[in-house]
């Protein structure tokens, strides 16, 4: 995977390996039954765990979940069932995404349960509530204002990207564009839209600010 | 505690939010993000940026469809069309011609005025010397000639040869002339030397 240090730009720093950390004494102090190692584990990885969770299913039964998938692991590793302690993060990787498998699996049965006893399917609304969507709402008219500022060309490589998703392989063959200039022109693209949204934001703090 | 280090690329990052990650590559990006807080929150901003920029593009997109502009269409047409390519050539060349027009029009430094020579048959009258470097209006003086006898003159050097021609009748306009001894003849039609007039040019 291609990584960066923290400090350097993100669109400029060559790639190098993330240092993975050793397992292995951490995954032989939970096996001895250490409670600290307990702790160390949870406070690793609840954070990205919740947060993988929350992406893929949603905020709801959060804390329920999160604990399940991490008294699983647990349970692997006391049990001997983690045989490679190095490849501890593929472990927790491949339980929360079974987690998640099982969720929807479940909803789908308890969907199709609910069907035959009701006159139709109850759907939860996903679309963001109403702040939300007016912040969203000045976001895309901002984005949109670049794509109209900009060549048509660079407008064409960004819809290509971004809106049909096409690999930057063929944008770059299609268009006769290097990967560096491909690289430019959405790197340009964001930076821009970083410094209307700040100007944009500032503006609002200024607002706000009068009337305080 | 173990620690990590390094953090995932801006552009792998915008993959995984469009999903053209392989299966290993996303495997490694979700493995790091369980650890890094740092990456977590730039995947946040990513989602945020790529789902923004894709419902700006379908506006864009949609605003393209609707709005065909046909009137730019057969412009560009007409632009990649041969007579298209050369007429910014044509119209700068105009426009140069046009400058040049004018500035010769308006230029302060203007073409030197013909120098006007009489010439005159009288013997004992002399006409002073023509200047080098500037036309010449040729006055000839005809008289004792009879009317349309004289057809047709002409400027020789010293050594004889034709400098110049022109025809009887208005004052005859001629090209600047090196220093030198010349003479103007006039003939008939028949050929027939009739009168010749010494110029002098310094």
């Amino acid at each position: 995977m291609n990584v960066q240090s923290l400090s350097d730009s993100p669109e400029t720093t060559a790639a190098q390996d993330i240092s993975q950390p050793a397992w292995s004494p951490l995954v032989e102090r939970i096996r001895a039954g250490d409670q600290s190692a307990l702790v160390e584990l949870y406070g690793l990885f609840s954070k990205g765990i919740r947060f993988y969770l929350c992406r893929q299913l949603g905020p709801q039964d959060l804390d329920d979940r999160v604990h399940d998938v991490f008294l699983t692991i647990t349970q692997s590793i006391q049990s001997g069932e983690l045989r490679e302690p190095e490849r501890l993060m593929g472990y927790v990787r491949t339980v929360v995404r079974r987690q998640v498998a099982a969720r929807i699996d479940a909803n789908v049965n308890a969907r199709r349960r609910q069907t035959s006893l009701e006159d139709g399917i109850v759907l939860r609304d996903h679309s963001p509530d109403p702040e939300r969507l007016a912040i969203q709402g000045e976001n895309v008219a901002v984005a949109l204002r670049i794509l109209n500022s900009i060549a048509k060309r660079d407008r064409e490589v960004l819809i290509r990207f971004y809106l049909n998703e096409q690999p930057a392989e063929q944008i770059c063959r299609e268009m006769e564009l290097t990967e560096t200039q491909f690289r430019l022109i959405k790197s340009r693209a964001k930076a821009r839209f970083g410094e209307l949204g700040k100007a944009r934001l500032s503006r609002r703090v200024g607002f706000a600010a009068r009337f305080r | 505690m173990p620690s990590i280090a390094g953090h995932v690329q801006s552009e792998e990052l915008e993959l995984y939010c469009l999903g053209g990650l392989t299966e290993v590559r996303c495997a490694h990006l979700e493995e790091h993000l369980f650890l890094c807080e740092v990456c977590r929150d730039r995947l946040t901003e990513t989602e945020n940026y790529v789902a923004t920029m894709r419902e700006a593009s379908r506006q864009s997109s949609a605003e393209q469809v609707e709005k065909p502009t046909p009137a730019i269409v057969p412009i560009r047409q007409w632009r990649e069309s041969w007579p298209g390519r050369l007429a910014p050539i044509l119209i700068a060349a105009v426009l140069v011609v046009c400058a040049a027009v004018w500035f010769g029009r308006h230029s302060s430094v203007h073409a030197p005025l013909p120098f006007a020579v009489e010439l005159t048959s009288v013997r004992g009258a002399v006409q002073g010397p023509a200047p080098a470097g500037r036309p010449l209006l040729l006055k000839l003086d005809l008289t004792g000639l009879s009317d349309g006898q004289p057809f047709a003159g002409e400027v020789v050097d010293a050594s004889g040869s034709r400098v110049a021609k022109f025809p009887i009748g208005a004052p005859a306009l001629m090209k600047p002339l090196p220093s030198g001894g010349y003479f103007v003849r006039i003939y008939t039609a028949s050929g027939e030397l009739i009168r010749e007039y010494a110029l002098t040019v310094e």
